[in-house]
């Protein structure tokens, strides 16, 4: 029996997972997109940006937009890495099953 | 056994559907590769229309208010690039990786072109008009390519085959070329991507 390789516990998460999918094919979102897109609360999107950013997934800097301030992410290359890993991962996972 | 496998089918069929969503949505960001494309296209039309008018004798009064219009035109399309620009930062909360195409696209364009405009004026030819339809027709054509928009792909290579003409023609038809050019591969292109999704 072929042992399955372990996918990347990080992108474990539904949220996590759809904002790294979001920021791979963007070149930047700010904040208020990604609450948006994954439907989650400020507090949870905050708690798993800060995650993704601790593991140098994605970067977020702050800038003015007039006089309003936003949160923009940009995926990193060790966080595209990662989330083809992953996607790779999952598809043999699914041609073993 | 069957029990984990069936909840590890469910767990990877969740993990894809996200994935598929995710990318899905980030598809549907706007872009404002069309607004670019008409406006440009319309000014550079407009430009080398007005310069075959004024080459060709057509008008016998002083030309120097088409000469006048032909150079503020540049300025005029500058302004509303940035005004359009100013907008749409305010607006846009996500931007898609296809304006990074479209810049570094048409920066390598203008970069080529003033390359061949200095040449024309030190060596006092017209090759910059000889080899536009080329350098946009390319331009146009790659860019077309990589956002995966079908009709910029076959406008660009329109007017890469124009610069058949261009290249055996003299005279103020080069101007007049360069004007129905401008309008085939820049501004029609512009007018086709309906949605502003590419």
């Amino acid at each position: 029996m072929e042992k399955f390789e372990e996918l990347d516990s990080l992108l474990h998460s539904q949220n996590r997972l759809a904002i790294i999918s979001l920021l791979i094919s963007l070149d930047e979102a700010e904040f208020m997109f990604l609450k948006e897109k994954t439907n989650t609360t400020s507090g949870n999107l905050s708690l798993q940006l800060e995650k993704l950013k601790k593991a140098e997934y994605i970067e977020i800097h702050k800038e003015f937009k007039g006089k309003y301030p936003v949160t923009k992410c940009k995926i990193t290359t060790k966080g595209k890495v990662a989330f083809e890993a992953y996607v790779i991962i999952l598809k043999k996972y699914i041609n073993i099953q | 056994m069957e029990h984990k496998e069936s909840a590890n089918n469910q767990f990877t069929s969740s993990q894809l559907d996200v994935i598929e969503q995710a990318l899905n949505q980030a598809k549907d960001i706007s872009t404002t590769g069309s607004y670019y494309y008409k406006l440009w296209g319309a000014i550079l039309f407009i430009y080398f229309l007005l310069n075959y008018i004024i080459e060709s004798g057509f008008i016998s009064f002083n030309n120097q208010i088409l000469i006048n219009i032909s150079v503020l035109i540049f300025p005029f399309g500058g302004y509303l690039s940035y005004r359009k620009k100013l907008f749409d930062q305010q607006k846009e909360t996500a931007q898609s990786k296809m304006e990074r195409v479209y810049f570094f696209g048409f920066i390598s364009f203008s970069i080529g072109y003033a390359i061949l405009f200095v040449i024309s004026i030190w060596q006092q030819s017209s090759v910059f008009l000889k080899i536009y339809p080329l350098l946009i027709g390319i331009t146009v054509f790659n860019i077309g390519g990589i956002i995966r928009h079908k009709a910029s792909v076959f406008l660009g290579l329109i007017g890469c085959c124009c610069a058949f003409l261009s290249l055996t023609t003299e005279g103020a038809n080069l101007y007049l070329i360069a004007a129905i050019v401008s309008m085939i591969s820049i501004f029609l292109p512009g007018i086709l991507m309906k949605d502003g999704k590419i």
